[in-house]
């Protein structure tokens, strides 16, 4: 029998806080895209649980979205990883304070 | 007015326009054109004259005007008011057209004399000069013209302003500016109250026009007023404050317009700017500081003349303040060593005639006085000038004598100029001083109760300066022109040239003769209908029951019988006994004051008298301290008015203020600390109002 | 000595109990939250629908196969009645009733991937009734993709001209011009003294 949505949305939530606390505690810009992806990951499970939950499609077709956009929201953050070492010559995210106070 | 407009009538906004014109030409091309913009000036007023003659005869002929020229804006009052029109508007009626010559004629005259005056003795800045001599006729004869209180309002400010600016005119030395500074705030203090008085008629009547021919959908106020007190027939509305009564009200509002009157025309207590005001050149002395525009408060005065009449109690303080101010600045006049102090003193003291006779009810009387002495101290003023043209500007009569021989011209329209002013039969001065004396006197005598007795202590001031008058008008004549040169100057004084003369002698003749247009004594005596004047102002049939003198002071049912409740009484011999005795005071009078000045200064080498006098002199001296109780007023009361008010400014509410401030800048200084950079601070502020958010809306939503 | 692992802790306790702390409020909300079943996709849809009669012959109503198609075939007293379900062989049909009637229906098996095909591509006529879904998404696809190749190329291909020098992002400071280039968002190379005018970080 189906399984119920409810626990679909407590594993979405879960991932969603795991990738949470990576991009809270860590340091490392790479760690942060990594994190970034288990969050759009979370967000597919529910996209996905939901149109079963309805019997409509368009959520299955939305997780497609999600997944192109997942790549090419890596593109974009792989260039600017590429220049925070350029200007840095690290990728960890603590060293960018420039635009503060 | 039915049928067509009179053609005169269609040209008389051009009567100000000339004059604005002069002022605009000499103000840009003034210092490239021959005589610094004199010549622009003289053409334009002359033309403004001649225009303000074919009105007179176009109003003589029974046609009045009015017309609504320029509306700015139509408010909706709401209530039973309906639309507040306010507008520029033309009122020509006899008052204004008399007026309208007056003071055409004079700043003609002024402009001819100013060519001596200034141009001969090689004045710099004359575009300026003569700009603002433009610019104050310009205002003037819209202030004449106006048909409402606010654009009088306007233009009597506009006119304060010339006079600031001509007072002012040799700013480079100390006296002037601050003479021009103490004649504009004083007079503003005045105005101050004038505007209240306009702010509070308009949203009392809905309206502030004097008079309407025409216009059914229009009222005047006056007219209005009469209706809402029940002495005149019909209904109007009118908003009362307060439930107040009408009458109070009413009153107050008179008195409020009163303020603005009482500085202009420099009545006691705001007497103080004129005689500072003399710093300023000579004929503009004359022009607008004894001729014209200190005429423009009794002149207000007797343009809603018809409101002022419903109030007895406005027209008691009006006679009593006219009534001392003639005997109080007239005392002043007596010690005074320069020439146009003296004048000055005397133009305070004749406008409180003018005021005496308004607020006796004698509209005639004090629309006469008005005009017989801006004749004859125009010409004193002028002929002033000649003598401080001749003395090389030295004004101190003391270092003068025996100028009679050296200027004739002079000496004989100054003459003429001092028996009118003195008030001696048969010269200008004597008639109309005579029937404002009269009307006082009559009204004084039949009237009951406290509005008689006011009226007859104002007449007994005014009766006493007369005596006054005397004394030091021919004390002036006598020290300036008789006796021995008392300096070298004086022994040889600097000549005069026609442009000085022109004037002098027109004037001098209009001083001498003017008076003939009403001759009220004569009349009563022989039963000639000589009082022309009087005639005239009846006006035209449609202003009958607005603005004509038979609305107001003749027969039984006009307003001073019903509203102001005066009633002329008599002495023993009926109205012609009281006349003659009453001439015969005044002119007494006025004939022991000049006696007196001849026994002390008509002798070779007079000497000044004043020890004599004792304590007095001190007084006289300082002019009652008046000026030094201003400034204790402003020193003592308002100053430390001014400096609490200052403290609790800076204190409270810039406290106030800065703390919000202060308190925003340090919170700000803290505040700013979130913003550290890090991406992952932000992301757990995110985080964290995330959470807030949620377990907010969850626990109101009763989510869990 | 030896060393024990020990948990970095160079960010304090907050974010991690932030983290935790919103997963657990939004667990508790999940979780309570009256959900209900879902309504989960069809496994077949009809594709024909044929009256055979009254309720009555459905006991006597059979599926035939020929080579012919698909039939439901009634057996009466003067003989068997049959009825064409589909031309092709080997498909799921079966016999029901409902209101009073009898029907051979036949139904084969949804595929939810195709059925994402036909919709992102505005086929609606392929698409089973039972199987809703909004149509024609590929434009979207195609307008995202659009949108962020315009980024990654805004992002990419940035460049700024400093003082005469053309700053791009990707440059190394080998392609740079000796004189030293300043990297795109305000960086310096080492070699360059007056660093960082306007630069967001330095």
């Amino acid at each position: 029998m189906a399984v119920p949505a409810e626990y679909y949305l407590v594993l979405s939530a879960g991932l969603f806080c795991i990738g949470l606390a990576g991009i809270l505690t860590r340091k490392n810009a790479l760690m942060f895209l990594m994190s970034v992806e288990l969050m759009l990951n979370a967000a597919n499970i529910n996209f996905v649980a939901f149109s079963l939950y309805w019997g409509n499609l368009t959520g299955q077709t939305f997780a497609l979205f999600t997944m192109a956009l997942a790549a090419a929201e890596v593109a974009i953050g792989i260039g600017i990883i590429l220049v925070l070492y350029r200007n840095f010559g690290d990728v960890d995210v603590t060293d960018a304070v420039g635009m503060r106070w | 007015m039915t049928g067509t407009t009179p053609f005169a009538f269609e040209f008389a906004p051009a009567i100000a326009a000339l004059p604005f014109v002069s002022f605009l030409i000499a103000l840009a091309f003034g210092d490239r054109m021959p005589k610094g913009g004199a010549l622009g000036g003289i053409l334009a007023t002359a033309g403004s004259l001649l225009l303000s003659l074919w009105v007179f005869v176009t109003v003589s002929g029974g046609s009045a005007y009015v017309h609504d020229i320029h509306t700015w804006t139509i408010l909706d009052a709401g209530g039973a008011l309906g639309d507040v029109n306010l507008h520029f508007g033309l009122l020509l009626d006899p008052l204004s057209a008399m007026m309208l010559i007056i003071v055409s004629l004079i700043a003609l005259l002024v402009h001819v004399f100013s060519l001596g005056y200034m141009n001969d003795e090689g004045e710099t800045g004359l575009p300026r000069y003569y700009a603002g001599l433009g610019l104050f006729t310009f205002s003037m004869l819209s202030f004449v013209m106006a048909d409402n209180l606010l654009q009088a309002f306007m233009f009597f400010e506009l006119v304060g302003l010339c006079s600031f600016l001509l007072i002012g005119f040799w700013f480079r030395e100390d006296a002037p500016p601050s003479a021009a500074k103490k004649a504009f705030l004083v007079t503003r203090f005045g105005d101050y109250f004038f505007l209240i008085g306009v702010v509070g008629i308009i949203a009392t009547f809905g309206t502030s026009r004097f008079a309407v021919v025409g216009d059914a959908a229009a009222a005047a106020f006056p007219v209005e007023a009469a209706k809402v007190l029940g002495v005149t027939e019909g209904t109007a509305t009118a908003v009362i404050p307060g439930g107040m009564d009408p009458q109070l009200w009413f009153t107050i509002l008179g008195l409020l317009v009163l303020g603005g009157v009482v500085g202009k025309s420099a009545q006691f207590p705001l007497h103080t700017w004129l005689p500072d005001a003399m710093e300023g050149p000579t004929p503009v002395s004359a022009l607008i500081h004894a001729a014209t525009m200190v005429a423009a408060g009794v002149y207000l005065v007797a343009r809603m003349y018809g409101f002022y009449l419903l109030s007895p109690t406005a027209l008691g303080i009006i006679a009593l303040v006219g009534g001392f101010t003639a005997l109080f600045a007239a005392t002043m006049g007596v010690v005074k060593k320069e020439i146009k102090q003296v004048l000055a003193y005397s133009t305070i003291s004749q406008y409180g005639y003018m005021m005496l006779a308004l607020g006796a009810g004698g509209y005639v009387a004090a629309t006469f006085h008005l005009m017989t002495h801006a004749f004859f101290k125009a010409l004193l003023f002028l002929g002033a000038g000649s003598v401080i043209i001749a003395m090389h500007h030295n004004e101190n009569m003391w270092d003068m004598g025996g100028l009679k021989e050296k200027m004739p011209v002079t000496y004989y329209t100054f003459l003429s100029g001092s028996l009118a002013l003195a008030g001696i039969v048969p010269f200008s001065g004597f008639w109309s001083k005579d029937e404002v004396l009269y009307e006082a006197f009559v009204h004084g005598l039949g009237t009951a109760g406290t509005q008689g007795t006011l009226l007859l202590v104002a007449y007994a001031f005014g009766l006493l300066a007369v005596f006054f008058t005397g004394f030091y008008t021919f004390r002036m004549v006598f020290l300036t022109f008789h006796g021995e040169p008392r300096s070298d100057t004086a022994k040889d004084p600097h000549g005069v040239r026609w442009n000085v003369k022109g004037p002098l002698a027109v004037l001098g003749i209009l001083a001498a003769v003017v008076g003939l247009v009403n001759m009220v004594p004569v009349k009563k005596l022989t039963g000639a209908n000589i009082d022309f004047l009087h005639k005239w102002l009846k006006g035209p049939e449609a202003l009958k029951a607005q603005t004509s003198v038979a609305h107001y002071t003749d027969g039984d049912t006009s307003l001073l019988h019903e509203g102001a409740h005066y009633v002329a009484g008599t002495l023993a011999g009926g109205e012609v006994g009281t006349v003659l005795i009453s001439a015969a005071v005044s002119l007494g009078l006025a004939l022991a004051g000049a006696g007196l000045a001849y026994r002390l200064y008509n002798v070779p080498e007079p000497v000044e008298h004043t020890d004599k006098l004792g304590a007095a002199k001190d007084v006289l001296y300082n002019n009652y301290y008046q000026d030094e109780f201003q400034v204790f007023l402003a020193e003592r009361v308002t100053m430390p008015l001014a400096k609490a008010a200052d403290t609790f400014d800076q204190s409270v509410i810039d406290g106030a203020v800065n703390g919000v401030s202060s308190v925003s800048l340090f919170s700000g200084r803290r505040v700013k600390r979130v913003q550290t950079g890090l991406v992952t601070n932000y992301a757990l502020l995110l985080t964290l109002g995330f959470l807030v958010l949620l377990v907010a809306m969850a626990a109101t939503g009763g989510w869990f | 000595m030896t060393t024990r692992p020990e948990l970095r802790d160079t960010g304090g306790l907050l974010p991690a109990v932030a983290a935790v702390g919103l997963f657990v409020v939004m667990a508790a909300v999940f979780l309570g939250a009256p959900i209900g079943d879902a309504a989960g996709f069809p496994q077949n849809a009809e594709v024909a629908n044929e009256s055979i009669g009254d309720a009555s012959v459905a006991s006597n109503a059979s599926i035939q196969t020929t080579n012919n198609g698909t039939f439901a075939q009634v057996a009466t007293a003067s003989g068997n009645e049959s009825t064409l379900l589909t031309e092709d062989t080997g498909v799921n049909a079966t016999i029901v009733t409902a209101g009073g009637s009898a029907y051979g229906v036949v139904s084969e098996p949804v595929s939810v991937t195709a059925t994402i095909g036909y919709a992102m591509f505005g086929l609606s006529s392929q698409l089973p009734d039972e199987l809703k879904s909004e149509s024609f998404l590929a434009v979207f696809e195609i307008i995202d993709l659009v949108l962020v190749a315009a980024l990654v190329g805004a992002v990419t291909l940035a460049r700024r001209e400093d003082l005469s020098t053309v700053v791009t992002l990707f440059t190394s400071s080998e392609d740079a011009a000796p004189s030293g280039a300043v990297a795109a968002d305000g960086g310096s190379e080492p070699d360059v003294s007056e660093e960082s005018t306007d630069g967001g970080d330095a």
